[in-house]
């Protein structure tokens, strides 16, 4: 492991980063900036880090106005029983029709002690999707290209659980972000990002378990969610291909 | 969004600076940005960004998936040129890791702020809205877990560089 470099201050008192960062922004004004600058001029470790923000060009993924936040669309099982008899009634998507019963938890499954805390619909996913720049909250749809963050919302839990995005489509299941640790939070995005290609429905569940075995990706392969073992708990939300 | 083209870049400094990781310290500022546009945020200031942003990434820091990842893949040259240090020690990763354990939030960011973003006393207590006196108390709680730390641990075993 290398150091990192260091420098000393040759006023004893370095300007902050922050300092510098609003400096070079233009955002010091009148005996402030006079201050910041005469600093500058006597002191060649603080004036490198100047040097060395000037000289970071960064090529920043767009992130442009947010659109209107849609209802969610699949947060607890009361939602999910809703979406379903909406659907259901309706009979107007066969595909979806399908896809909905395999979604909804065996009856017989009971979460272990440890899971309780997240039942009642408190654990929540939301999905976050970036297509050319443009933000979606809570998508619906996907195409190619696409790129789906991950948020989790989540009561305190101590010791920690674990918990593993898992995607469902065509009969297969992959896990395209690493496995995390959920100790509670509100909207709290896990690391990485994912994309999804195909014709078919996906969906793209988050299952938690009381320990890191329990996500090991040979007990994740499954066709369907209602296949998974008993001893996780799983809230999913449902994507469906761009027209 | 303005604030994002504006600031994005020195926040990513910032988190890149602690975390050491140029992939999470975007997936962090970018988080910041999705749920600032969803709460309709745009008046934003660089100030207030580097509090949320410095929160952000303590909370990253605790999760132990997190902190495993991180002392494996982690590039010590994001951190930067480093101008403080507590008894000639730099406080790396892993010993950034170690303190995180031992402080809470309030002592955590106070840690951050003086020695990563390398502010002063008056810079900080302006920032989190508290008193100079007080953060020197927190600083000097910090001070004294690093060299708790040195003491149990060996300074082999905990530094990430070398003096300042």
């Amino acid at each position: 492991m290398s150091a990192p470099l260091s420098c000393s201050c040759a006023l004893h008192e370095p300007l902050s980063w922050l300092t510098i960062e609003r400096y070079q922004l233009g955002e010091l004004e009148g005996a402030r900036r006079s201050e910041v600058a005469a600093h500058l001029e006597q002191c060649p470790c603080c004036r490198g880090c100047l040097e060395q923000i000037a000289a970071d060009a960064r090529d920043l993924p767009p992130l442009p106005a947010a659109a209107p936040r849609p209802r969610r669309v699949w947060r607890s099982r009361p939602a999910r029983l809703a979406l379903f008899s909406a659907v259901a009634a309706a009979a107007a998507v066969v595909l979806v029709a399908l896809l909905l019963p395999r979604v909804s938890p065996p009856p017989d499954r009971v979460p272990p002690r440890h899971l309780a805390g997240f039942k009642g619909g408190e654990l929540a996913l939301a999905l976050v999707r970036e297509r050319q720049g443009a933000i979606q909250h809570d998508p619906e749809r996907f195409a190619p290209g696409d790129r789906f963050k991950v948020l989790v919302t989540a009561p305190p839990v101590d010791p920690p659980l674990h918990g593993r995005v898992v995607v469902f489509q065509a009969g297969g299941a992959f896990f395209p972000l690493q496995p995390v640790e959920l100790s509670g939070g509100n909207r709290e995005p896990l690391p990485g990002a994912f994309s999804l290609s195909g014709p078919g429905p996906a969906l793209v569940c988050l299952a938690v378990g009381d320990r890191p075995e329990a996500l090991r990706p040979a007990r994740l392969s499954r066709p369907r969610p209602a296949a998974l073992p008993a001893d996780l708990e799983l809230v999913c939300v449902p994507l469906r291909p761009a027209r | 969004m303005d604030a994002y083209r504006r600031y994005g870049p020195a926040l990513l400094r910032k988190c890149e600076r602690l975390l050491q990781s140029r992939q999470e310290s975007e997936d962090i500022v970018q988080g910041l940005f999705v749920d600032l546009i969803a709460r309709g945020e745009t008046r934003l200031e660089l100030p207030y960004l580097y509090r949320a942003v410095t929160n952000r990434c303590i909370n990253h820091l605790r999760y132990g998936e997190n902190r495993r990842r991180l002392l494996e893949q982690h590039d010590v040259a994001l951190r930067g040129p480093v101008r403080l240090s507590i008894d000639e020690q730099v406080i790396g990763l892993e010993l950034l890791l170690k303190l995180m354990e031992r402080l809470d939030a309030k002592h955590g960011e106070a840690l951050v702020y003086r020695y990563f973003d390398e502010m002063g006393v008056e810079e900080i207590a302006e920032l989190v809205g508290t008193s100079r006196k007080t953060v020197g108390k927190r600083l000097a709680r910090v001070q004294a877990e690093v060299k708790a730390l040195l003491a149990n641990l060996g300074a082999d075993n905990t530094a990430n560089g070398g003096a300042a």
